[in-house]
């Protein structure tokens, strides 16, 4: 479905991605990991066009997108839920899911989607009314997922999703995320949480300094002698 | 009484042309300088309608509008075609549109038809200025980007020179309609009795001036302009919080980055942004044509200036902020009048501004936000 192969990718002349490989098929969950500064987020921005591709070939559904303008690619169904949620702070919840609906036309597949949405996200049904700003760390994560599905999108790019919540809620969203799978959404999952990426993805990367060191199906990466080391701090 | 009420007048016309500041420091982080040259062609553009231009001016306006028009519409097209057909299109389409605004100038049209295509016409040139002017410079230092602003209404300012000349014009009162022309203050009033007969309504409509109480009397045009300021700031907030790009405008002034993520187009938002703003411009330029009889090039610069600093004193990015700043400023300049410093109205402008950033430096409404 997607395939990055020998991504390049630069901020100003300093190389962050040193020629990338990888693939996801439809309807799988792969997860990226790595630690601070390994490129991941690069990765993703780089394939919605937020960051320029400078070598290689981005290819979606058939379809070289490396040179795309980013609400090209988001038309053909990639969306992004962005790491730190980013939110339109001043906006409710609703226009937040609004502005996630904003380039489709079907206006009664969207009004489904939104119950679905509200279904999936029961809390977000009772703020639709509230500034996003003011909700919590953990329903803003919802948000964000929530806005990312309203785009309706084949594959869904999540950055982090875990970041800076409680355990309890980190068990909730990755729950979330294996049901949006479930329902026929590819999902490619950039996480820290190595432990909990790796438990629900079929297929993992591990990435190093702008470079895929490894990469193997989940069940067995979470029994790698270096990443056990490394990345689940289990010895 | 009186000054109140021309305070408001004079502050409605700010509170438009704030909005348009604010609304696009708010989307790109810019001050258009250029801004107040939009309202000054605003008003000139009615002018150049109502009235019987020469062949010669009405051709330098044309050349003006086919360069205009033709970067608003390769503005368009160049999303859907290629950069070759849709620049020739563009052509073909300026040169006819401006060809047929030849004939609006040479000859003279009605009042509102011309309001409603001054309206155009200056969203148009709002939008070819973003294109041009400040496109190019999206990424680029702030400071560079202020500086072409300020020489894009030195060139606009200097091109109303060229075609109108420098001296003051004003509209020509028989070509106003009845409704909104002011009578003399030795006009016709009516009497106890007339005036006791008639409907408030009815006296606004027949422009005459109307009678608060005692001696008090309002032209019916300021109140007008009045009303119709507050009707177009209620128009605004409604495309702001109701429709899909006013929202989307909203998302791409918080955060550019992640509204395109939502496939926000945000180059075609703040196109839409410049067309909106500069639209309220040119009403603020005709309602105060109509008000004070007084057109010249530098009326832009003037008001423009006051405009910004009731934006700064609002909270910059703050569109109900810029419109109550507005409204401060005109009351506060013709207090000032009243108490006899008439000399001093824009020297108070900026006292008041500067007490304000020094007080409250986020504006009335601004939020203190760390940067």
């Amino acid at each position: 479905m997607l395939s990055l192969s020998q991504v390049h990718s630069y901020y100003d002349k300093m190389e962050v991605l040193k020629g990338i490989s990888i693939d996801v098929a439809e309807g799988e969950i792969v997860a990226l990991i790595g630690a601070n500064g390994a490129g991941k987020t690069t990765t993703l921005n780089a394939i919605c066009g937020v960051v320029k591709v400078g070598k290689g070939k981005i290819r979606f559904l058939d379809k070289e997108i490396s040179s795309l303008p980013t609400t090209e690619i988001v038309k053909l169904g990639i969306s992004q839920v962005p790491e730190g949620r980013k939110l339109f702070q001043d906006m409710t919840v609703l226009e937040n899911l609004e502005m996630g609906s904003y380039r489709r036309r079907d206006k009664q597949e969207i009004k489904r989607d939104l119950k679905h949405v509200y279904e999936i996200f029961p809390v977000l049904f009772e703020r639709k009314k509230q500034l996003a700003g003011t909700l919590s760390g953990g329903e803003q994560q919802m948000l964000a997922i929530a806005r990312g599905l309203m785009m309706k999108p084949r594959l869904l790019l999540l950055d982090e999703p875990s970041l800076g919540l409680a355990p309890i809620l980190v068990n909730q969203i990755f729950e979330i995320i294996k049901k949006i799978n479930k329902l026929g959404t590819t999902i490619l999952l950039v996480e820290q949480n190595a432990h909990m990426a790796l438990s629900i993805a079929n297929r993992g990367y591990v990435m190093e300094t702008g470079k895929v060191v490894l990469e193997d199906l989940a069940f067995n990466l979470l029994k790698n002698e270096m990443v056990r080391k490394t990345y689940l701090g289990i010895a | 009484m009186d000054y109140i009420i021309s305070g408001l007048t004079m502050g409605g016309a700010y509170a438009l042309i704030a909005v348009g500041y604010t609304m696009v420091y708010g989307i790109i982080g810019l001050i258009n300088f250029a801004h107040g040259e939009i309202y000054m062609f605003g008003a000139y553009f009615v002018f150049a309608m109502i009235v019987e231009t020469s062949k010669n001016t009405s051709f330098l306006i044309s050349l003006f509008m086919l360069v205009i028009f033709g970067i608003t519409i390769y503005l368009f097209l160049r999303d859907k075609f290629s950069p070759l057909p849709s620049l020739a299109l563009s052509l073909v389409g300026g040169s006819f549109l401006s060809g047929f605004t030849f004939f609006l100038f040479l000859t003279s049209i009605p009042f509102y038809l011309a309001f409603l295509l001054s309206m155009i016409f200056t969203s148009c040139l709002g939008m070819a200025i973003e294109f041009i002017a400040y496109r190019p410079l999206r990424d680029a230092p702030r400071l560079a980007a202020l500086i072409t602003a300020i020489g894009m209404s030195l060139i606009l300012q200097n091109v109303a020179r060229l075609i109108w000349g420098a001296r003051t014009r004003a509209y020509p009162d028989q070509l106003i309609p009845s409704i909104i022309k002011t009578q003399t203050i030795n006009g016709e009033f009516l009497t106890d009795k007339l005036l006791s007969k008639m409907s408030f309504f009815e006296l606004l409509l027949k422009g005459h001036k109307i009678r608060i109480f005692g001696d008090t009397y309002i032209s019916s045009l300021k109140i007008l302009i009045i009303l119709l300021t507050i009707l177009i700031m209620i128009i605004l907030h409604l495309i702001i919080h109701k429709t899909k790009i006013g929202k989307a405008m909203r998302a791409c002034a918080q955060d550019k980055v992640t509204a395109s993520l939502m496939g926000i187009d945000t180059d075609r938002i703040i196109t839409y942004t410049f067309a909106i703003g500069s639209g309220m411009g040119a009403v603020a330029g005709i309602l105060n044509g109509l008000a004070y009889h007084n057109l010249s090039p530098t009326m832009g610069y003037k008001a423009g200036v006051v405009a910004f600093a009731a934006a700064v004193l609002g909270g910059i990015g703050n569109i109900p902020g810029a419109m109550v700043g507005g409204f401060i400023l005109g009351l506060a300049q013709s207090i000032a009048a009243w108490i006899g410093l008439s000399q001093w109205i824009y020297g108070v402008a900026y006292a008041v501004m500067i007490l304000f950033i020094v007080l409250r430096p986020t504006g009335i409404f601004g939020k203190a936000t760390a940067r």
